[in-house]
């Protein structure tokens, strides 16, 4: 005898009709979409390069690219001139005949692939009109010459080298193939004009200020490098198209910036020259810096506002050295103000850095510093230990954008035109700030050091730091205002059809933001929080992050090292968030109400007869009763008989005996099961959305108790559409409602199937009805006023 | 033969150009739509999603100051880009129910009774921010019964006809 059979006691329905159920699928045990089905035919097979483990294999290498490059900035012309020597070493074990560089700033020559593939809207909101922005766009690219001037490629004797230039890549052809541990030493000499970020948009470029008539340069992009070589793509000579970033190689650095001498420059790397570009009272002030605990001007505002009316002639040299280092950005303006505050903790001893224009304050003194040092703070829990001895946030025209030790950020506070010492910034400007450096500054860990390859995975730096910047700016203040990591955030976009997978090449994403940012940041943050648990989420994502510290990962890497390092199987969850677009929308469909039968006559009699009584009385049996209707046998006492005194439910002594029989015939714990006095659930759940996932349950009893189950995904191995689960409770525990993930921590795209009797559920744009006294605009308005 | 040269025009309604973009390098422009049937108050509920920062840009404001009066000029801006047609053209207005911000979005609510699309083939035009980049992607969500239909809508292919 099984717990089915002592379950078949009549089970009443406490909780009224059972919700619709879903359709029954067509391959009912789901073998031709197992969702959880390993990811086998999925991940390239390991190698000696990539183990299993999702470690680095015992023979993985990757090239090393040492540059010496000198530069000199033309305040007047915006313009560039440079030249550079390359010292690149082949720790691959082929032989390369030729070498690819990448050379991105020849994505602003007129007649690139990104200009001529861009489309134009012509008919958008009338026939025979072209946005502005896009025919502003169209006409500075026709006229602006851009792109690269390459003036010399040759080798380390300065004989000349053959080379091709396709669009964004250039081929060197070596006279002699590299052998596998050889370097080689060439040089290269190129200019080119500075644009216009404001006009063509990127990831650098210049601001004018019109005030008083000076220039900002954030530079980047702005030297041939290398194009990567590994074992996974070979040459990564993808075309930078404007979407698809970066995929670089570690190398160490030397670069020489030559500015007019009243500019102050910020730079990737350590200034080797103080002595020649600072004055004793910078330098002093840099020394305090180093241990004090809240940021040191270094050039203050009023020294800054100096310095802008100033137009040197002179020009000054600022020397830098960065070691191992993926890429090198720079900028400079004589408009810079400059603080610093030393940040030491753990294996991190470095200097974090602001540099903005006078137009940034008060938002970017109070701020900048401490944001950066917040991040390195959260980021070297999750990650590891910062390993550079700067990281500067500087303020200028490109939005945000990361590079190693260096990231350009753009918001500012809004300036009263007639009085300039009237400023405000909207709730919306301070967070934007914060949250902006946060992420850019974050990218230090992913993927400047972390370096996966941007060009094709942008999820890979993109959505493993969006994730780590919703911990650290829910570490900045409570309720901070993250835009993405929490699960309920991602649901509009999950429930579209219009997506493509995470695992989707950078150029080819739909919704990019979305996509790459936030559905992967969230996915991470609901395998820590509801899948894996804190512990074991963590402790694997650390794993990787030091596994793959100055190395390059792929997407297996990742995926096998978060198994290996916690134990846990989660093929089912990739396969489910990264390679498809299906959505969580798990259904409560009914709840069945079943007691123990007890097989004794004596109890389930009386038992069946309160079931029977409680069944609603027929119409007829209430008209005739209410007719006061006379039987023939009320009139006539000799036509009843036996049948007219026992019913149905009345128990007899063979049943009796039968009982007692049968109970001789079980084993003890047969018999105690009997006995059993508990409520028995079977809860059937249907999987509308297809991504499987754990269920979260509330229930609540008719006692005003209420309980948290949590079962594990693994519910649903052997029917992905459709589940039940058994629940035993206590004979007080009638059960009276039921939820389905009631903290919103699955991101399931309709919570009106997640109740149990449903409920209705107002839509967003009735919640907004009801709260008419709201100040629609107040959000919007609401000021941060400083002097 | 003479060949027509239609006037190119340039929206001086939206003078992108003067206004700094305070943006991600890496921005998504996007925006979402949802138009749900609501059977138990026989409405048409269309809520529109859009990032703050390139409503502004849209509308030339700034985000402390002129917001007071943005009302009226979102009200106007999105009457101009998101209309429904008939398929003999006739426009149907929504009505402006209101909208609402945060840090990062701004939710426009309209709505319409259910008996004037019920059953009708509208062409739903939505261009909102099209003017502004070239590379903006509009969702359309239709929703009715729990299910969603999605249209996504491009510069160049800003409308879309949906069976009601």
């Amino acid at each position: 005898m099984t717990i089915k059979t002592l379950c078949r006691r009549l089970g009443a329905v406490l909780l009224g009709f059972a919700g619709t159920s879903a359709a029954i699928a067509a391959d009912p045990l789901n073998v031709t979409g197992d969702k959880f089905r390993q990811l086998e035919e999925l991940l390239p097979t390991p190698n000696i390069y990539r183990a299993a483990s999702g470690a680095p294999g015992h023979a993985y290498w990757q090239q090393q690219a040492d540059y010496d490059i000198k530069v000199s900035l033309d305040d007047d012309k915006q313009r560039i001139t440079a030249s550079e020597t390359i010292t690149y070493t082949n720790n691959s074990p082929d032989t390369l005949r030729y070498l690819w560089v990448q050379l991105d700033q020849n994505r602003f020559k007129p007649n690139s692939s990104g200009n001529l593939a861009a489309p134009v809207d012509v008919e958008s909101i009338a026939p025979d009109t072209i946005p502005f922005r896009s025919f502003r766009r169209e006409v500075v690219s026709r006229d602006f010459q851009g792109g690269y001037d390459i003036t010399k490629v040759a080798d380390a004797r300065g004989r000349d080298l053959r080379h091709t230039i396709v669009d964004t890549n250039m081929r060197i052809d070596l006279p002699q193939p590299l052998k596998s541990g050889d370097s080689v030493t060439f040089q290269i000499g190129w200019e080119y004009n500075i644009i216009e970020q404001k006009a063509l948009g990127g990831r650098s470029g210049y601001e004018y200020f019109e005030r008083d008539g000076n220039y900002l340069y954030e530079i980047a992009q702005w030297f041939p490098r290398m194009a990567a070589y590994n074992d996974v793509s070979g040459w990564q000579n993808k075309q930078f198209l404007g979407r698809g970033e970066f995929a670089l190689e570690f190398g160490d650095y030397r670069v020489a910036i030559e500015v007019p001498a009243d500019h102050i420059v910020a730079s990737t790397g350590v200034l080797q020259n103080p002595e020649d570009v600072l004055t004793r009272e910078q330098r002093a002030r840099l020394k305090k810096a180093e241990t004090a605990n809240k940021p040191v001007m270094i050039v203050t505002k009023d020294e800054a506002l100096e310095n802008e009316k100033d137009r040197a002639t002179a020009r000054k040299t600022w020397v830098f050295e960065a070691e191992n280092v993926r890429d090198f950005a720079w900028a400079s303006s004589r408009k810079f103000l400059w603080d610093a505050q030393g940040y030491k903790k753990g294996g991190t001893d470095t200097m974090a850095m602001s540099y903005y224009p006078e137009e940034g304050t008060p938002l970017w003194d109070k701020y900048s510093t401490e944001a950066i040092i917040h991040t390195m703070e959260v980021f070297n829990r999750y990650s590891f230990d910062y390993p550079y001895p700067t990281s500067i946030s500087v303020n200028g025209p490109v939005g945000g954008m990361e590079y190693p030790m260096i990231t350009f950020n753009g918001p500012r506070p809004e300036i009263d035109e007639e009085d300039r010492s009237k400023r405000t910034y909207s709730r919306r400007t301070k967070y934007g700030l914060i949250s902006v450096i946060i992420h850019e500054v974050g990218h230090n860990y992913y993927p400047m050091i972390v370096n996966s390859d941007e060009r094709q995975w942008t999820w890979m730096d993109e959505g493993l730091n969006t994730y780590v910047q919703f911990l650290a700016e829910q570490e900045w203040e409570e309720k901070y205002p993250s835009r993405r990591g929490d699960a309920r955030k991602i649901i509009e976009y999950m429930k579209s059809e219009n997506q493509v997978p995470i695992m989707t090449n950078s150029e080819s994403i739909l919704q990019f933001g979305n996509n790459a940012y936030g559905k992967p940041a969230t996915a991470l943050n609901i395998l820590r929080e509801t899948v894996m648990g804190r512990e074991l989420f963590d402790f694997a994502f650390r794993e990787y992050s030091q596994r793959w510290k100055f190395k390059r990962p792929m997407p297996a890497d990742f995926f096998r090292t978060m198994e290996d390092a916690s134990g846990m199987d989660l093929d089912w969850f990739w396969r489910g968030w990264f390679y498809t677009t299906d959505n969580v929308d798990i259904s409560i469909d009914a709840v069945k109400h079943y007691t123990v039968g007890t097989k004794n006559p004596d109890v389930e009699g009386p038992w069946k007869r309160e079931r029977f009584e409680e069944e609603p009385e027929s119409v007829t049996q209430q008209k005739n009763r209410a007719n006061k209707m006379t039987r023939i046998v009320d009139g006539k006492p000799e036509l009843a008989d036996f049948y007219n005194e026992h019913d149905e439910f009345d128990v007899s002594n063979a049943d009796r005996n039968s009982y007692t029989g049968m109970l001789a015939g079980l084993e003890d714990w047969e018999r105690d099961l009997l006995k059993v006095e508990s409520n028995v659930y079977v809860l059937d759940f249907s999987n509308i959305g297809g991504l499987v996932m754990p269920i979260i349950l509330q229930l609540d009893y008719t006692d005003g108790s209420s309980e948290e189950l949590r079962i594990p995904a693994e519910i649903w191995t052997r029917n992905a559409a459709k589940t039940s689960k058994m629940l035993v409770r206590g004979k007080d525990k009638l059960l009276k409602s039921v939820v389905v993930d009631p903290h919103w921590e699955t991101a399931d795209v309709d919570v009106e199937n997640n109740h149990y009797p449903r409920r209705i559920i107002k839509s967003r744009l009735e919640l907004f009805k009801d709260e008419k006294a709201r100040n629609l605009m107040k959000d919007w308005q609401e000021e941060l006023k400083e002097d | 033969m003479r060949i027509s040269t239609p006037k190119l025009i340039a929206f001086l309604s939206l003078v992108a150009l003067l206004f700094a973009s305070q943006a991600h390098a890496h921005r998504y422009h996007f925006g979402l739509t949802e138009m749900a049937v609501n059977e138990r108050t026989q409405s048409l509920e269309i809520t529109h999603r859009f990032f703050i920062a390139d409503m502004e840009r849209a509308l030339q404001l700034s985000a402390s100051k002129e917001m007071k009066d943005a009302k009226a000029q979102m009200e106007a801006y999105v009457n101009e880009r998101f209309q429904l047609r008939t398929a003999d053209g006739v426009m149907i207005k929504p009505k402006w129910v209101g909208m609402e911000a945060d840090v990062h979005d701004v939710w426009v609510y309209q709505e319409l009774p259910l008996a004037e699309v019920q059953g009708k083939k509208l062409q739903v035009r939505q261009s909102m921010l099209m003017e502004m980049e070239r590379d903006q992607v509009n969702t359309v969500n239709v929703t009715r019964d729990g299910n969603t239909e999605t249209f996504t809508l491009k510069p160049g292919s800003s409308a879309v006809t949906v069976q009601f």
